[in-house]
């Protein structure tokens, strides 16, 4: 059985490490160039958090602990890299919401918002951890987190306040994330022992309680709290051209469907077939050429 | 005072080693070829971000997955600095990105190219950057001081850039058999569009951007400064170069080259380049798809 601290620690880092790699897909292609430097440099930050946490998870499991979880990587080699880049991918703990495509730029920045004021409600708590080593940790993260956060509510504020275009597109994006944005507080195996030794002082549960808060009081600034209800288009049907001007309800065909399980299964290692083009790209040239430095 | 007096005093301005700034009065052939040779950089450091953002998903450690991102990051604002240089000679980025996506304006051949292997990565980060460096570094002299102080910048974290390809080689070079390998192919593969990317060498008096003191270098220049700098570099990795005539010529004090296909080169510039259309297909998709963050951006808050 896997120590549920590694539990804790995987879940964290696998979730910066997917999503920060997801973010760097709009490097180079993104619809502006300060949006271009802010995703690549929020991906940077986040990509290096999972090492952080991947370090910590090797030094709790040990060298054949990470070589247990590891079966891909060589031995020797960077426990970062080896627990990053090779595992198999039943073994990556990171929420389903994370591994999606990026699709729509409403999605994506929908994503990173509800992503971040979950990264945040999961430091504060891990900073009252009793287990130092973890709540020291949070330290730096913490400072880059800022402004990540920062990031996401000014263009929260400036997509729900710019043109119709850009409210349709961001409520239809927040509707998709929000679906999935559950799994990122789904139990740990072995949640119940980290709670009683104080190592996660609150519980999961807990902690979706105030990311909800948190997402509706945002969203309510921004008058955009409908969203929560699954309902991106509030009091919008669309309006058909016919004699009696008769609104029909959209058939949300711009909302991509979640699994409709709250995007769980990721902490189990079970994962959505988004994630094997994720493995399969992220992982391969790693692979393909075992034992080698880079 | 008539056009061709000013323009006269402005060609003599020049050749005493003068700068223009934007404000100032200049020709309008020399706005043309400043904004045509500037364009053309942004566009290449736009279009640059394309071959080697596909390995940021594919690095083979996060160490590189890291630098690899934060270096492409870097080329997207040099591309975006370039821009505004030449938006204030009198084009707008719109038209600019607008002429970029629909094949209408250029950007560097060697942009045009597939990668294959992580050793294209090397390639691209130890001899293509090396090779605009080379490049960058001469317009540091360049007549027009807008685009000097840009270069400044771009120089500097070129330079980094540089030195992260050759850390990357030297892992390469110093690995396994596979990875020599690896790197040896990929350079195989590159060495001709990398001779192709100075230019075919050219005569001084035919050059234009050398006229007016854009360039100060003929591309045959800067063509044997790298030569200098990075054949002995890769000889010493054990690298071989696929250029038999490749040598050192002591009597004449400069290197022999073989010269490559030219024809290759006008056809991939033009824009018939193995990777063009898929490219600029690309680039043109995204940038449609997020017309309405563009439209965001410009339009004025609604009441809140």
């Amino acid at each position: 059985m896997i120590d549920p601290r590694v539990e804790l620690l995987l879940a964290l880092a696998d979730d910066e490490l997917i999503i920060g790699h997801r973010h760097s897909h709009w490097t180079g292609v993104a619809p502006h160039i300060e949006e271009d430097l802010a995703f690549s440099s929020i991906s940077q930050d986040e990509i290096g958090h999972a090492v952080v946490w991947y370090r910590l998870a090797a030094e709790v499991a040990g060298e054949q602990g990470v070589r247990d979880l590891a079966t891909r990587a060589p031995a020797g080699g960077d426990h970062a890299d080896a627990l990053g880049l090779g595992r198999e991918p039943n073994g990556y703990r990171n929420a389903v919401l994370v591994e999606r495509p990026n699709g729509d730029w409403g999605y994506s920045l929908a994503r990173h918002y509800l992503y971040d004021v979950a990264e945040d409600v999961r430091l504060t708590t891990l900073a009252g951890s009793s287990w130092q080593a973890a709540a020291d940790a949070t330290g730096a993260l913490r400072r880059e987190e800022r402004y990540h956060l920062l990031h996401a509510r000014t263009w929260l504020d400036r997509l729900a306040n710019g043109p119709l275009d850009a409210r349709i597109h961001l409520a239809d994006g927040l509707v998709a994330a929000l679906v999935e944005a559950p799994g990122l507080f789904e139990p740990l195996p072995g949640e119940a022992e980290l709670v009683a030794d104080g190592v996660l002082p609150d519980d999961h549960a807990t902690q979706q309680q105030r990311w909800l808060e948190a997402v509706t009081a945002d969203l309510e600034a921004v008058g955009m709290d409908h969203v929560l209800g699954g309902d991106p288009h509030h009091g919008g049907g669309e309006f058909l051209a016919t004699a009696s001007g008769e609104l029909v309800a959209r058939d949300g065909a711009r909302a991509p469907s979640g699994s409709g399980d709250g995007g769980y299964g990721g902490r189990l290692g079970r994962h959505s077939s988004d994630f094997d083009a994720v493995w399969e790209e992220m992982t391969g040239t790693y692979r393909a050429y075992p034992g080698v430095r880079w | 005072m008539s056009y061709e007096s000013k323009t006269a005093d402005f060609r003599a301005h020049i050749a005493a080693g003068g700068k223009v700034e934007a404000s100032d009065w200049m020709p309008d052939e020399y706005r043309q070829a400043a904004l045509r040779f500037i364009e053309m950089h942004a566009n290449s450091e736009i279009m640059g971000a394309l071959p080697e953002r596909e390995w940021i998903a594919r690095a083979p450690s996060l160490r590189r997955k890291l630098s690899l991102t934060a270096k492409v990051q870097d080329e997207v604002g040099h591309g975006h600095m370039l821009y505004r240089v030449a938006e204030d000679l009198g084009k707008s980025r719109e038209a600019m990105i607008a002429d970029l996506i629909a094949g209408r304006t250029k950007f560097h051949n060697v942009f045009h190219y597939p990668t294959y292997t992580w050793g294209d990565v090397g390639v691209i980060g130890f001899l293509i950057d090396g090779a605009a460096l080379v490049t960058q570094k001469a317009l540091l002299e360049s007549s027009y001081a807008p685009y000097v102080r840009v270069l400044r910048r771009i120089c500097a974290e070129e330079s980094l850039h540089q030195r992260h390809g050759e850390d990357l080689v030297l892992e390469l070079c110093a690995g396994s058999d596979e990875q020599r390998q690896m790197f040896q192919e990929a350079v195989n593969r590159w060495w001709e569009p990398v001779m192709q990317f100075f230019g075919p060498p050219s005569k001084p008096e035919g050059d234009v951007l050398l006229a007016w003191g854009l360039k100060t270098r003929t591309n045959e220049q800067l063509r044997q400064r790298f030569f200098d700098t990075y054949v002995p570099k890769l000889w010493d990795l054990g690298i071989s170069v696929p250029d038999p005539a490749l040598a050192f010529d002591d009597v004449a004090g400069e290197w022999r080259w073989t010269q490559p296909n030219w024809d290759t080169f006008w056809q991939v510039v033009k824009g018939n380049g193995p990777m063009t259309e898929t490219r600029l297909a690309w680039r043109r998709w995204m940038h449609e798809a997020h017309g309405w963050v563009r439209e965001t951006m410009d339009e004025p808050r609604l009441a809140a």
